[in-house]
């Protein structure tokens, strides 16, 4: 390791840190929100929606494949190995969307690769497009296959899920912070 | 990409992202001197009694009537106050709380209670 330098995550740690928080907190929230689940697909509430985002935003394409990882083994713990070629796509759908999410905003806001000028707005809007995405996506998925009879049957719900649960774990990081982060002195 | 500047990379969107999360909107920012009017306003309205803008600037918080008057706009940019025309005299304009300004000295009161119970 170089001197100098903070001690940096390998590969290997960023996969099992990802893999992991994702698993933990599918489970967490199977725990808690089961009553507001509406499908083995869609909840109101969905807390691994904000590891979506953060995973893609702090790891890149590494963040894709630890999300493609967690979500084909909390497919497993879902769906068992009933139907492998859906936990596979479903997995997929979930690890690819927020990138496509992520590009696409990236391209528009300018962001620049370390995040730099990330704002609290941009932030809050790439929230948006990253639940956006992968309702869309998954719900396509849901209706290309006919497993469910429209769109619209689970989209809205998978959409709401996903902003309540990245914005319940951004805010809880935020409390967190003013917890172990003194404030910042007021400018005069 | 050398290892280093990779791992640099990660730390510095930590930081950044970090920075995003800290700012997001949660309470809105009050300065001292709009936090004096508002105090001011605030035990004005609580008594029951209605303030127009003339009598806002002249209220006793020590800074000049312009000051205060910007501050008037800035705290009515910031949805925690509103202006409220005279029904009989259009020339007339009361300053009144907005939903923000209660959820403002709500937040407020709760702190209270949390450090009084600290």
């Amino acid at each position: 390791m170089s001197s100098g330098s903070p001690a940096a995550p390998s590969v290997l740690a960023q996969l099992t840190l990802i893999v992991g928080a994702w698993v933990f907190l599918y489970i967490v929230n199977d725990w808690l929100f089961d009553d507001v689940a509406i499908s083995q697909y869609a909840s109101w509430i969905f807390l691994p929606a904000a590891l979506r985002m953060l995973a893609v935003l702090l790891c890149g394409w590494v963040g894709v494949f630890g999300l493609f990882i967690g979500s084909l083994i909390t497919g497993y713990y879902t769906h068992a190995f009933s139907d492998p070629s859906m936990v596979i796509v479903l997995a997929g759908l979930s690890a690819l969307s927020p990138m496509v999410a992520y590009l696409v905003c990236a391209r528009w806001f300018g962001l620049r690769s370390d995040l730099q000028g990330l704002s609290a707005s941009q932030l809050v809007f790439l929230s948006v497009v990253v639940a956006l995405a992968g309702s869309v996506f998954h719900n396509l998925h849901f209706t290309a296959i006919g497993a469910v009879d429209a769109f619209s049957d689970t989209f809205v719900t998978m959409f709401v899920g996903d902003l309540i649960g990245t914005f319940f774990m951004l805010y809880a990081a935020k409390l967190l912070m003013g917890f172990f982060v003194p404030p910042k002195s007021p400018a005069t | 990409m050398s290892e280093q500047t990779k791992y640099s990379s990660i730390y510095l969107r930590f930081l950044n992202l970090m920075q995003a999360i800290r700012e997001l909107p949660s309470f809105p920012h009050v300065d001292p001197v709009e936090e004096r009017l508002l105090n001011a306003l605030a035990s004005i309205w609580h008594g029951g009694g209605r303030v127009t803008v003339l009598e806002a600037m002249a209220l006793p918080v020590d800074v000049s009537p312009t000051t205060l008057h910007r501050r008037l706009k800035s705290l009515r940019a910031k949805d925690l106050l509103a202006l409220e025309t005279d029904a009989s005299d259009t020339r007339i304009k009361y300053v009144v709380p907005t939903e923000r300004t209660d959820d403002y000295f709500s937040a407020l009161g709760r702190c209270l209670n949390e450090a009084g119970r600290a």
